[in-house]
Protein backbone atom coordinates (compact mmCIF):
# COMPACT_ATOMS: atom_id res chain seq x y z
CA UNK A 1 0.00 0.00 0.00
CA UNK A 2 2.55 2.57 -1.02
CA UNK A 3 1.86 5.94 -2.40
CA UNK A 4 3.67 6.77 -5.77
CA UNK A 5 6.50 8.79 -4.57
CA UNK A 6 5.12 12.05 -6.30
CA UNK A 7 2.21 11.88 -4.39
CA UNK A 8 4.24 11.15 -1.24
CA UNK A 9 3.81 15.22 0.18
CA UNK A 10 0.65 15.34 -0.46
CA UNK A 11 -0.15 12.13 0.90
CA UNK A 12 1.49 13.30 4.64
CA UNK A 13 -0.43 16.61 4.32
CA UNK A 14 -3.77 15.10 3.63
CA UNK A 15 -3.33 12.36 6.50
CA UNK A 16 -2.11 15.47 8.94
CA UNK A 17 -5.19 17.26 7.95
CA UNK A 18 -7.26 13.63 8.71
CA UNK A 19 -5.39 13.59 11.76
CA UNK A 20 -6.40 17.30 12.97
CA UNK A 21 -9.88 16.61 12.73
CA UNK A 22 -9.99 13.20 14.59
CA UNK A 23 -8.74 15.23 17.04
CA UNK A 24 -11.45 17.98 16.93
CA UNK A 25 -13.70 14.97 17.20
CA UNK A 26 -11.58 13.47 20.17
CA UNK A 27 -11.78 16.71 21.82
CA UNK A 28 -15.59 17.18 21.63
CA UNK A 29 -16.20 13.57 23.16
CA UNK A 30 -13.65 14.84 25.70
CA UNK A 31 -15.66 17.68 26.58
CA UNK A 32 -18.79 15.90 26.86
CA UNK A 33 -16.83 13.04 29.22
CA UNK A 34 -16.43 16.04 31.37
CA UNK A 35 -19.81 16.84 32.17
CA UNK A 36 -21.29 13.75 31.40
CA UNK A 37 -18.70 10.94 33.09
CA UNK A 38 -20.73 8.88 30.35
CA UNK A 39 -18.44 5.58 29.42
CA UNK A 40 -20.23 5.67 25.27
CA UNK A 41 -18.20 9.20 25.14
CA UNK A 42 -15.39 7.54 26.64
CA UNK A 43 -15.48 5.45 24.07
CA UNK A 44 -15.46 7.27 21.17
CA UNK A 45 -13.05 9.95 22.53
CA UNK A 46 -10.33 7.23 23.21
CA UNK A 47 -11.05 5.58 19.84
CA UNK A 48 -10.69 9.20 17.99
CA UNK A 49 -7.60 9.94 19.53
CA UNK A 50 -6.15 6.73 18.71
CA UNK A 51 -7.54 7.69 15.31
CA UNK A 52 -5.74 10.75 15.51
CA UNK A 53 -2.19 9.29 16.45
CA UNK A 54 -2.24 6.44 13.84
CA UNK A 55 -2.62 9.19 11.40
CA UNK A 56 -0.44 12.12 12.27
CA UNK A 57 2.14 8.94 12.47
CA UNK A 58 1.54 7.83 9.03
CA UNK A 59 1.49 11.68 8.15
CA UNK A 60 5.24 12.53 9.70
CA UNK A 61 6.81 8.85 8.12
CA UNK A 62 5.73 9.82 4.79
CA UNK A 63 6.77 13.67 5.01
CA UNK A 64 9.91 11.83 6.74
CA UNK A 65 10.01 9.56 3.29
CA UNK A 66 9.66 12.11 0.81
CA UNK A 67 12.13 15.33 2.80
CA UNK A 68 14.73 12.47 3.09
CA UNK A 69 14.23 10.75 -0.06
CA UNK A 70 13.97 7.33 1.48
CA UNK A 71 13.87 4.81 -1.17
CA UNK A 72 11.04 1.94 -1.31
CA UNK A 73 12.83 -1.39 -1.08
CA UNK A 74 13.24 -3.55 -4.61
CA UNK A 75 9.79 -5.99 -3.59
CA UNK A 76 8.03 -2.76 -3.40
CA UNK A 77 8.00 -3.54 0.52
CA UNK A 78 8.11 -0.86 2.91
CA UNK A 79 11.28 -0.19 4.76
CA UNK A 80 12.90 2.10 8.14
CA UNK A 81 10.79 4.77 9.75
CA UNK A 82 8.19 4.43 6.89
CA UNK A 83 7.61 1.11 7.55
CA UNK A 84 7.58 1.49 11.41
CA UNK A 85 5.06 4.59 10.51
CA UNK A 86 2.48 2.53 8.88
CA UNK A 87 2.72 -0.50 11.43
CA UNK A 88 2.10 1.91 13.82
CA UNK A 89 -0.94 3.51 11.66
CA UNK A 90 -2.34 0.14 11.34
CA UNK A 91 -2.39 -1.21 15.30
CA UNK A 92 -4.07 2.28 16.42
CA UNK A 93 -6.60 2.14 13.50
CA UNK A 94 -7.68 -1.31 14.08
CA UNK A 95 -7.51 -0.48 17.71
CA UNK A 96 -9.90 2.23 17.18
CA UNK A 97 -12.17 0.62 15.07
CA UNK A 98 -12.03 -2.47 17.64
CA UNK A 99 -13.08 -0.01 20.11
CA UNK A 100 -16.22 1.60 18.35
CA UNK A 101 -16.97 -1.69 17.58
CA UNK A 102 -17.41 -2.60 20.95
CA UNK A 103 -19.17 0.76 21.59
CA UNK A 104 -21.96 -0.78 18.93
CA UNK A 105 -21.83 -4.44 20.95
CA UNK A 106 -24.66 -3.68 22.09
CA UNK A 107 -26.84 -2.86 19.01
CA UNK A 108 -25.29 -5.22 17.05
CA UNK A 109 -27.12 -8.88 16.77
CA UNK A 110 -24.99 -11.94 16.59
CA UNK A 111 -23.56 -11.62 13.01
CA UNK A 112 -22.58 -8.36 13.47
CA UNK A 113 -20.37 -9.55 16.04
CA UNK A 114 -19.07 -12.91 14.28
CA UNK A 115 -18.40 -10.49 11.77
CA UNK A 116 -15.98 -8.38 14.78
CA UNK A 117 -14.39 -11.73 15.79
CA UNK A 118 -13.21 -12.83 12.44
CA UNK A 119 -12.12 -9.19 11.95
CA UNK A 120 -9.72 -10.05 14.95
CA UNK A 121 -9.07 -13.51 14.35
CA UNK A 122 -7.53 -12.05 10.66
CA UNK A 123 -5.52 -9.87 12.71
CA UNK A 124 -3.74 -12.77 14.08
CA UNK A 125 -3.22 -14.79 10.82
CA UNK A 126 -3.43 -12.49 8.08
CA UNK A 127 -0.80 -9.32 6.67
CA UNK A 128 -3.85 -7.43 5.01
CA UNK A 129 -4.53 -4.67 7.44
CA UNK A 130 -6.67 -3.26 5.01
CA UNK A 131 -9.04 -5.78 5.05
CA UNK A 132 -9.16 -6.16 8.58
CA UNK A 133 -10.30 -2.44 8.82
CA UNK A 134 -12.14 -2.84 6.30
CA UNK A 135 -14.47 -5.67 8.04
CA UNK A 136 -14.54 -3.76 11.10
CA UNK A 137 -15.97 -1.00 9.66
CA UNK A 138 -18.14 -2.85 8.12
CA UNK A 139 -19.41 -4.06 11.53
CA UNK A 140 -19.55 -0.28 12.65
CA UNK A 141 -21.41 0.94 9.49
CA UNK A 142 -23.97 -1.99 10.20
CA UNK A 143 -24.75 -0.58 13.24
CA UNK A 144 -24.87 2.61 12.61
CA UNK A 145 -27.40 2.04 9.38
CA UNK A 146 -29.62 0.15 12.30
CA UNK A 147 -29.43 3.27 14.43
CA UNK A 148 -30.40 5.45 11.48
CA UNK A 149 -33.11 3.24 10.70
CA UNK A 150 -34.94 4.16 13.71
CA UNK A 151 -33.84 7.37 14.30
CA UNK A 152 -33.42 9.73 11.01
CA UNK A 153 -31.13 13.36 11.92
CA UNK A 154 -29.41 14.95 9.20
CA UNK A 155 -25.88 14.54 11.54
CA UNK A 156 -26.57 10.55 11.67
CA UNK A 157 -26.89 10.87 7.68
CA UNK A 158 -23.64 12.74 7.98
CA UNK A 159 -21.97 10.02 9.95
CA UNK A 160 -23.33 6.79 8.21
CA UNK A 161 -22.20 8.74 5.02
CA UNK A 162 -18.81 9.71 6.21
CA UNK A 163 -18.03 6.04 7.46
CA UNK A 164 -19.09 5.03 3.94
CA UNK A 165 -16.64 7.09 2.53
CA UNK A 166 -13.90 5.74 5.21
CA UNK A 167 -15.22 2.14 4.18
CA UNK A 168 -14.62 2.99 0.37
CA UNK A 169 -11.50 4.68 0.71
CA UNK A 170 -10.11 1.56 2.85
CA UNK A 171 -11.22 -0.58 -0.48
CA UNK A 172 -9.22 1.40 -2.77
CA UNK A 173 -5.98 1.40 -0.65
CA UNK A 174 -6.43 -2.47 -0.26
CA UNK A 175 -6.83 -2.34 -3.98
CA UNK A 176 -3.94 0.39 -4.82
CA UNK A 177 -1.33 -2.01 -6.02
CA UNK A 178 -3.29 -2.72 -8.92
CA UNK A 179 -2.95 1.22 -9.73
CA UNK A 180 -1.75 4.54 -8.31
CA UNK A 181 -5.19 5.98 -9.10
CA UNK A 182 -6.92 3.23 -7.10
CA UNK A 183 -4.18 4.71 -3.49
CA UNK A 184 -4.86 8.29 -4.51
CA UNK A 185 -8.62 8.33 -4.87
CA UNK A 186 -8.26 6.57 -1.26
CA UNK A 187 -6.14 8.74 0.27
CA UNK A 188 -9.22 12.01 -0.82
CA UNK A 189 -11.95 10.30 0.12
CA UNK A 190 -10.59 9.48 3.60
CA UNK A 191 -10.09 13.12 4.31
CA UNK A 192 -13.97 14.07 2.29
CA UNK A 193 -14.64 11.02 5.51
CA UNK A 194 -13.24 12.84 8.27
CA UNK A 195 -14.05 16.37 6.27
CA UNK A 196 -18.25 15.02 6.78
CA UNK A 197 -17.18 14.49 10.37
CA UNK A 198 -16.16 18.04 11.25
CA UNK A 199 -19.88 19.22 9.46
CA UNK A 200 -21.14 17.24 11.51
CA UNK A 201 -19.09 19.26 14.67
CA UNK A 202 -19.74 22.30 13.47
CA UNK A 203 -23.58 21.90 12.63
CA UNK A 204 -23.88 20.09 16.70
CA UNK A 205 -21.82 23.42 17.97
CA UNK A 206 -24.94 26.05 17.05
CA UNK A 207 -27.39 23.06 18.07
CA UNK A 208 -29.16 24.27 21.24
CA UNK B 1 -32.30 -4.33 22.87
CA UNK B 2 -33.39 -3.37 26.24
CA UNK B 3 -36.29 -1.38 27.99
CA UNK B 4 -35.57 2.08 28.58
CA UNK B 5 -36.34 1.42 31.93
CA UNK B 6 -33.55 -1.09 32.93
CA UNK B 7 -30.89 -0.10 30.36
CA UNK B 8 -27.59 1.56 32.07
CA UNK B 9 -27.10 4.89 33.20
CA UNK B 10 -24.57 7.13 33.20
CA UNK B 11 -24.54 9.21 36.42
CA UNK B 12 -24.37 12.33 34.17
CA UNK B 13 -27.66 10.69 32.31
CA UNK B 14 -29.28 10.76 36.12
CA UNK B 15 -28.34 13.87 36.69
CA UNK B 16 -29.76 15.32 33.80
CA UNK B 17 -33.03 13.16 34.10
CA UNK B 18 -33.22 14.82 37.96
CA UNK B 19 -32.54 18.64 36.38
CA UNK B 20 -35.41 18.10 33.83
CA UNK B 21 -37.79 16.64 36.20
CA UNK B 22 -36.79 20.27 38.32
CA UNK B 23 -36.89 22.77 35.23
CA UNK B 24 -39.75 21.18 34.28
CA UNK B 25 -41.97 21.76 37.40
CA UNK B 26 -39.80 25.10 38.18
CA UNK B 27 -40.27 24.29 42.19
CA UNK B 28 -40.19 20.67 42.24
CA UNK B 29 -41.14 18.27 45.11
CA UNK B 30 -39.09 15.43 45.37
CA UNK B 31 -42.11 12.90 45.35
CA UNK B 32 -42.05 14.44 41.56
CA UNK B 33 -38.38 14.34 41.14
CA UNK B 34 -38.84 11.11 42.23
CA UNK B 35 -41.40 9.63 39.71
CA UNK B 36 -39.51 11.46 36.94
CA UNK B 37 -36.38 10.60 37.49
CA UNK B 38 -37.57 6.89 38.15
CA UNK B 39 -34.74 6.66 41.31
CA UNK B 40 -35.28 4.82 44.39
CA UNK B 41 -35.71 7.41 47.18
CA UNK B 42 -32.45 6.92 49.17
CA UNK B 43 -30.13 7.50 45.58
CA UNK B 44 -32.37 10.92 45.08
CA UNK B 45 -31.35 12.33 47.91
CA UNK B 46 -27.82 11.40 47.58
CA UNK B 47 -27.62 12.70 43.76
CA UNK B 48 -29.89 15.50 45.22
CA UNK B 49 -27.03 16.64 47.68
CA UNK B 50 -24.54 15.99 44.72
CA UNK B 51 -26.26 18.44 42.43
CA UNK B 52 -26.87 21.38 45.34
CA UNK B 53 -23.25 21.16 46.39
CA UNK B 54 -22.90 21.24 42.84
CA UNK B 55 -24.28 24.35 42.38
CA UNK B 56 -26.88 22.80 39.57
CA UNK B 57 -30.15 22.99 41.76
CA UNK B 58 -31.54 24.99 44.47
CA UNK B 59 -32.94 23.98 47.94
CA UNK B 60 -35.73 25.71 49.37
CA UNK B 61 -37.21 24.44 52.49
CA UNK B 62 -39.99 26.65 54.32
CA UNK B 63 -41.04 23.96 56.76
CA UNK B 64 -43.24 21.85 55.76
CA UNK B 65 -42.56 21.76 52.13
CA UNK B 66 -39.24 21.19 50.76
CA UNK B 67 -38.73 22.13 46.91
CA UNK B 68 -35.78 22.48 44.27
CA UNK B 69 -35.32 25.07 41.73
CA UNK B 70 -32.35 24.99 38.65
CA UNK B 71 -30.09 27.19 38.38
CA UNK B 72 -28.14 28.72 35.80
CA UNK B 73 -25.21 26.30 36.40
CA UNK B 74 -27.80 23.24 35.90
CA UNK B 75 -29.64 24.82 32.88
CA UNK B 76 -26.27 24.90 31.29
CA UNK B 77 -25.06 21.30 32.62
CA UNK B 78 -28.86 20.16 30.44
CA UNK B 79 -27.49 22.42 27.56
CA UNK B 80 -24.46 20.72 27.37
CA UNK B 81 -25.86 17.00 27.81
CA UNK B 82 -28.31 17.29 24.95
CA UNK B 83 -25.48 18.84 22.66
CA UNK B 84 -24.14 15.20 23.53
CA UNK B 85 -27.47 13.54 23.29
CA UNK B 86 -27.07 14.61 19.45
CA UNK B 87 -23.42 13.64 19.15
CA UNK B 88 -23.63 10.60 20.41
CA UNK B 89 -26.90 10.22 18.75
CA UNK B 90 -25.12 11.24 15.01
CA UNK B 91 -22.73 7.86 15.79
CA UNK B 92 -26.05 5.73 16.08
CA UNK B 93 -24.99 5.55 20.07
CA UNK B 94 -27.04 6.21 23.25
CA UNK B 95 -25.88 8.33 26.50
Amino acid sequence: MLPPRWFLPYDSIIQILTAVIALAVCLYAYRGYKWTQDRTLRGLLIAFLLLALGFFIKGLALGYAWGYSVGYAENGTLVGVLELGFWAYYILSIAAYGILVYAYSKRLAAPGLAMAVAGTTLLLVSPFFELICVILLLVILIAQLMHFMVKRTLNAEVVVMSFTLLLLSHVFLMFSRASDLLFIIGAVIQLMAFASLLLVLYRLRGAK
Amino acid sequence: MSEPSQRYRSKGRIFADILRAVQRDGQAKVTHILYEANLSHERLIKYLGQLESSNLIQRHDDGDRLTYSITKQGETFIMEFRKMEQFAEAFGLDL
